[in-house]
Parts: C-alpha cells; structure tokens; sequence
C-alpha cells in the first residue's frame, strides 16, 4: 500500500517492514484497548461536541489547532498514528468490529471501497457533501462516491509525472521521451552505450505504481452494473501496460529492484536509474534520499500512448467519518473544512507534504513555486496541468488489498522469470473473481 | 496408606492467580480463535454500505480452505525443507561449539560463552535488518569481496537462494542458545566419570563421543524439539527480507500468510483457521518427534 505521503515517510521499507511485524502486536491489542481512542464524543458541558480524529499526515496537527481556535463548539482531539498500511488500518477494521472506531479518520483512496463494503464509513451526502463537489480535482470525485453516496471527502492527490536526470539524459544524448515508444527506444540506446545504467526500476513488489501506469492506459480494473462488480484487471490497456514492462523486463533494460529499499535510493543517486514515472509526492522522495543530486533531476509530462494525452493517478487519500460517530453532522463539518479551508491547505501541503485536491489549494504558493532541488522548475504545473487528464472512470475494488497482495506476489514470480506479466494479471483477476465469490459478492468479468 | 489431610481451600488459592491467567491470557484467546475460525463474512450484491456484509457460520469452511490453499501448501512444504536442513546444521554446530567450551584445554570459557550467545540477546527484527544490509547487491561487502575474489555476482536474494540466506541468520540467531542448554547438560555431567575415564586412558575425544554425547542426549532432543516449534512459526525474518526483495511473496511461509490474511486482506476468520492448523501441525510434529526419540532411546 502506497500512500500520497511524501519522502518522508518512505525512507525505508524495513522501517515498514519492522512496523508490519509489530502491526500484528498492536492490532490485537487494539481489539481490546482502543476504548480509550474511541469516540465516547459525549457533549461536554455547554452542548460542547468532542471528536477524535486519527490521521498520519506528519503536522497536521497546524490544520487541526487551526479549527479547534475558530470552531468553540467543536472540539477534535486528534490521535497521530502510523501510516494505513503499517498498521492503521488493521487498527480501524478491528475498532469497527468492535464498535468504538474514532469518529474521523485517514483513508487513501483505494482501500476506501474496503471500508465501504464492511459498512464503516458514514454516507456524507445527507450532510451537504455534494455542495463542495466543484471545489475538487474531478476524478477525485469519483472516487469517493458510489452512486449518489459520498464516502469521503477527498484530500490529496498523486498525479503523475516522469522524474528524469536532466543532465545524464543531455550527457547521453537522449531525447525526453512524449510517448512509451520513445521511452523504449531511449532504454535501448542508454543500456546499449551503459551497461551498467537503466532507464528505470521495476518494482515487482508495488503493484500500487503498476495501477497508476495502467490507470493512465485507460484501464478499468473495477465497474459496477447494477448490483454486481464488473472485474477487468487484464482488460487491453493493462495488457498493453503489462506487455511493455514485459518486453524492458526481458532485454534486461530495466533493474528490477524494490522500490522504496536501501538499493534503490542508492541507484537514483548514482546515476543507475535515469527515470523514475511516479506521482507528484515524489519529488519530496527523491529530496530526501537522493540530495546528492540535488539539481540533476527534472519532471515531464508522463509519456503517453498514443496521441491523445492522459494521466494516472498513485495514492493520495481521503477523509471518512466512522460509523460509529455519535456526532456525524460535525464531523462531515469537519471533514469538508480540513479539505477546503485555505489555510488549513496551506498546512497540508507546507507541514504535511500533500499536494492537494482542492482546486483553489493547487494554486496556492507552497504548490506553485519553482523548486530548488530541480534547478529551480516549477515541478508543480506539469502535476497541474496533468492532473486534469486523469482518467475518471477508473474505480477501485472493495477488497484492493488482496489484489494488490495477488499482483505483486506474481509480480515477483514473473521477475524471477517463470511467467509473464501478463499471465500475473490474467491470473489476479480470476484469484480475485474467486476470493470475492466466495465472500459472496456478486462478480463477473468484464 | 498415608492419612489423609483436608487440604480445604488452600490449593486453590495457591493455584488461583497462575490459573486465572493462564485462562485469560492462554485458553480464552485460543478459544476466541477456534470460534472465529468457524465463521466467515458473507457479502451481498455490492457490498457497498451499511448491512450488506454479515458474519456467518462457515462449519469447516475456512479449515476446507485451508487445506485445498496452495500458497499454504507450498509454505509448509518450504519450512519442512528449512526444518530438514536448518535444525541439523544449527545442532550440530551448537554442539560442536558446547563440546568445545567443555573441554579441558578450552581457555576464556567466560568471553566465549557469552560470545556465542550474543546473537540471541538480538531481537530477531533487528537480526534480520543487520543481515539485510549484508546481503544487498549494491551495499553489501560480502558480495564486493566475494566478486572481487573471482567468485561472480553472488545473489543471496534470488529465488532459490533467499531461503537458505534465511536459514543463516535463523542460524547465527539460535545456535548460541542451543549451544548454552547443551553445555548445561554438559556441565551436569559428574565429574568423576570423567576422572575414571581418564584412569582408563581415554583421549579428549572419546570422551566427548562416549560419555559426553550420550549423556546431553536429553538436552539435544529439547533443542531439537524448540528448533521444530520455532521454524513452523517463521515470521519475522522473512517479513523483513521482503522489504528487500521480490522473491519472498506474502505467503512465504504458513505464519506469514496467516498475517497477511489478518492483516492485510482484513480476513480475520481464514487467518484464525490457518493459525490452528498450524497449531495443531507444530503440535503433532513435536510430539511426535519427542515419541519417536523416546521409543528409540528404550529400545537402546
């Protein structure tokens, strides 16, 4: 699971890994401790509403203090966690079945149909949600809604972007690639004049940065008709997707490594890996474990694949209102204001590293200045200009998690090279099909 | 015929606070996971939104899952082959390392003894992180060293390989713990088996094969009988290699799936019918183990 949350908080995945193993300890103890966490949320004296709010956006807590000074009746305490998938996640399923999770929470916006379909998240259109619709990046929308439900009011967003070492590609004589073709053709020539540099990694193991690519492709992983979900994790643009890594893959003209490893920092320091496709959170990835090449580094436009433009989307998240909430109206309150608010925003992005989904926040200065690491381009119009090419009909599944788990695991057999990518997403999507029929949802192919 | 005394209350109060507990902290949680092993969520249509997903009862359901699960099958399969080849390696070192501190001629018994141990004092997370850095391509001296030695580009992380670079840091870990119970029961040895031994002129050797071995024989059988229990649950080591390589999925091994299950597909039912599988598998194999070196040892 990948979060929008920059650098930071990727600076190694052993320090996820060690999170992950402790997970299992804290989540258990969570079944029968988080009362103190809960949303007792009775109203102190004077009718004052009391929330609690559990979020992992590193100072948020500016945003947060913001609203309690100039909302006296609201009062949110809140509770910094771990990201999502290090273990608050697992924290909130369990406090859901237990009946006492926060009343607000964290949620990106591919495990939020997880938390839809265990009946966790409150529908926050009966609470005025649609009225700040036209304030968001449109496909973020589309996300957070499931008919004329809301689920979540969208925070912050992923767009897409191709980080390139400006100064090797001129030192090499290559050409910033618009389309995939190029992009291949430009790994060929690097890796045939270098043989020890690549135009890239590929990541076995994050098959989240594998959803953006084929997001941008026009993929459509999950539909619904009616009431049962239409599944198409191998439809044509995944393949076409599949088939190129594939063929970098097989010419030995990408490294495949683990992103987000000691490894990998290393190569995008050294000179190892020319690009890196990923989303706007990025550039803060590449500030904190690559400062040596500091000024190297410049973004592009995603290349495309064909002559229309478009873009995908990786991470990025939500804010939910828990069902168990004694006080919704003032949490979906607090939900909107966190999210739209302009000075709240311009918390998120400066403390807490998001790029927003707020259309208005985009232009603020802190996303909208040239930065210095990137000798001093403003990375930020490509990701704004980009990010309205986003596909969106792309939707997510109610059980991502296991896909996700299905893809990578295959992901790593295929590197290994006994199959092929595109096998690994014929075969997620019949092991997903499979895992979902026998939960009892209704599921076909499409 | 001894008479009789009323105990009264006395043995249960002695007993109370071990045996609260043990029924709190012991048999309710394993309890509480049998119950949930025999339920399961059920969704309808969409599954979208308040009431369409309800916990049901699953009869054998998930234990039906369990056993027709490849990735399950395939990670008892790959700690049964740890086991085979892991437990022999590590006993037969940690034995070699107790007959040595043993012996006479052994000098700095004090530094060695806790030399050898140091590794269990590691938490293994910590273990597995420090090996990590020693097993990664681009960061790792070994493999310079081994490269620059003529020997290629050793990959301790492929796909066939990263089972046995597991297997050597389980190694590094619990070797100096199996060693200390072995030189225990080395030590509980009365010496003046040895002093007749010796009046018989037997070297430092026979006497390591044939009055030391066949007495720690008990405590090599216990190693033997923790070393079964502790592979079966493998779990952390290979959590963290993961975080440094594609070859180790997230059903690595019967522990590891249980987690992910749990943890990550939010599938608390299935996972609590793997734990008790496993439970029972790890419970069978050591009893086992223990009955088959205990048949022998009377018919010795």
């Amino acid at each position: 699971m990948k979060s929008s949350l920059p650098g930071s908080r990727f600076r190694g995945r052993l320090l996820i890994a060690m999170g992950a193993v402790m997970a299992g300890a804290l989540a258990l103890a969570a079944c029968s401790s988080s009362g103190g966490n809960s949303s007792a949320a009775t109203p102190a004296s004077g009718g004052k509403v009391t929330l609690t709010f559990w979020s992992w956006v590193p100072g948020i807590s500016q945003s947060v203090g913001l609203w309690n000074k100039t909302h006296p009746g609201i009062h949110v305490n809140l509770n910094e966690v771990t990201s999502g998938a290090a273990g608050t996640y697992a924290k909130m399923f369990s406090a859901l079945q237990a009946g006492n999770a926060p009343d607000l929470g964290q949620i990106e916006y591919a495990t939020l149909p997880n938390f839809e379909h265990v009946g966790g998240v409150v529908n926050l259109a009966p609470y005025g949600a649609n009225s700040v619709k036209s304030d968001f990046v449109p496909w973020t929308w589309g996300q957070v809604t499931q008919g004329s439900a809301v689920y979540a009011i969208p925070q912050d967003t992923g767009p897409m972007g191709l980080f390139y070492r400006a100064d090797l590609f001129k030192q090499y004589g290559l050409a910033v690639p618009t389309t995939w073709a190029q992009y291949l053709s430009d790994a060929q020539k690097l890796h045939a004049a270098h043989p020890n540099a690549y135009i890239a990694a590929f990541p076995a193991n994050d098959a989240q940065w594998f959803a953006g690519l084929a997001w941008q492709a026009g993929a459509k992983w999950f539909a619904t008709s009616g009431d049962t979900w239409v599944t198409g994790i191998d439809d044509t643009p995944s393949q076409q997707v599949a088939n190129f890594w594939q063929q970098l893959i097989g010419d030995h003209l990408v490294k495949v490594e683990p992103d987000f490893a000691s490894e990998w920092y290393k190569d995008l320091s050294d000179g190892t890996l020319l690009t890196w496709p990923t989303a706007v959170w990025g550039e803060n990835t590449l500030i904190t474990n690559a400062a040596p090449t500091k000024g190297d580094w410049r973004v592009a436009p995603m290349p495309n694949w064909g002559s229309t433009p478009s873009n995908g989307n990786w991470g990025g998240s939500t804010t939910v209102v828990f069902k168990d909430s004694k006080h919704p109206a003032q949490a979906a309150q607090f939900a909107t204001w966190l999210n739209t608010n302009p000075q709240s925003i311009t918390g998120l992005i400066t403390k807490g590293g998001l790029y927003p989904a707020d259309l208005a926040g985009e232009k603020q200065p802190a996303a909208n200045s040239p930065v210095p690491f990137y000798g001093g381009q403003n990375i930020w119009q490509v990701f704004q200009t980009d990010g309205k090419l986003v596909n969106t009909a792309f939707q997510w599944g109610p059980i991502m998690n296991t896909t996700f788990t299905q893809m990578s695991d295959g992901f790593g057999k295929a590197t290994g090279g006994s199959e092929t990518l595109s096998q690994v997403l014929a075969s997620t999507q019949s092991q997903t099909m499979s895992t979902m029929k026998s939960q009892g949802f209704s599921v076909k192919s499409g | 015929m001894r008479p009789r005394r009323r105990a009264g209350w006395a043995p249960v109060m002695f007993l109370a606070p071990f045996g609260l507990l043990f029924a709190l902290f012991f048999l309710l949680p394993i309890g509480y996971a049998i119950y949930e092993s025999f339920l399961k969520v059920h969704v309808s249509g969409l599954g979208l939104g308040p009431g369409t997903s309800t916990t049901v009862f699953a009869g054998l359901a998930n234990y039906g899952q369990v056993f027709s699960d490849s990735s399950f099958l395939q990670g008892v399969s790959r700690v049964l082959l740890f086991a085979v080849v892991q437990i022999p390696v590590m006993l037969l070192l940690a034995t070699i390392l107790a007959l040595l501190l043993d012996s006479v001629a052994a000098r700095f018994k004090r530094f060695f003894r806790l030399a050898f141990f140091l590794p269990y004092g590691i938490p293994g997370v910590i273990a597995a992180i420090l090996w990590s850095f020693l097993y990664l391509p681009g960061l790792s001296p070994v493999v310079a060293a081994l490269h620059g030695s003529g020997f290629g580009t050793v990959n301790f992380l492929g796909t066939n390989s990263v089972l046995w670079s597991i297997a050597n840091i389980v190694t590094w870990e619990y070797t100096g713990y199996n060693m200390l119970i072995i030189y225990a029961g080395l030590q509980a040895i009365p010496a003046d088996l040895y002093e007749a031994a010796r009046l018989d002129g037997a070297s430092e050797w026979r006497v390591a094969t044939r009055i030391k071995l066949p007495l720690v024989t008990s405590s090599l059988v216990l190693t033997a009988v923790f070393s079964i229990i502790g592979t079966l649950q493998l779990f952390s080591e290979p959590q963290v290699l993961r975080a440094i390589t594609d070859n180790i999925s997230s059903s690595y091994t019967p522990n590891l799936l249980a987690y992910t299950q749990a943890f990550t597909a939010n599938n608390p039912n299935y996972a609590a019918a793997i734990a008790v599988v496993l439970a029972i598998g790890t419970f069978i194999l050591s009893f086992g183990f223990l009955r088959l070196v205990q048949r022998r040892g009377a018919a010795v």
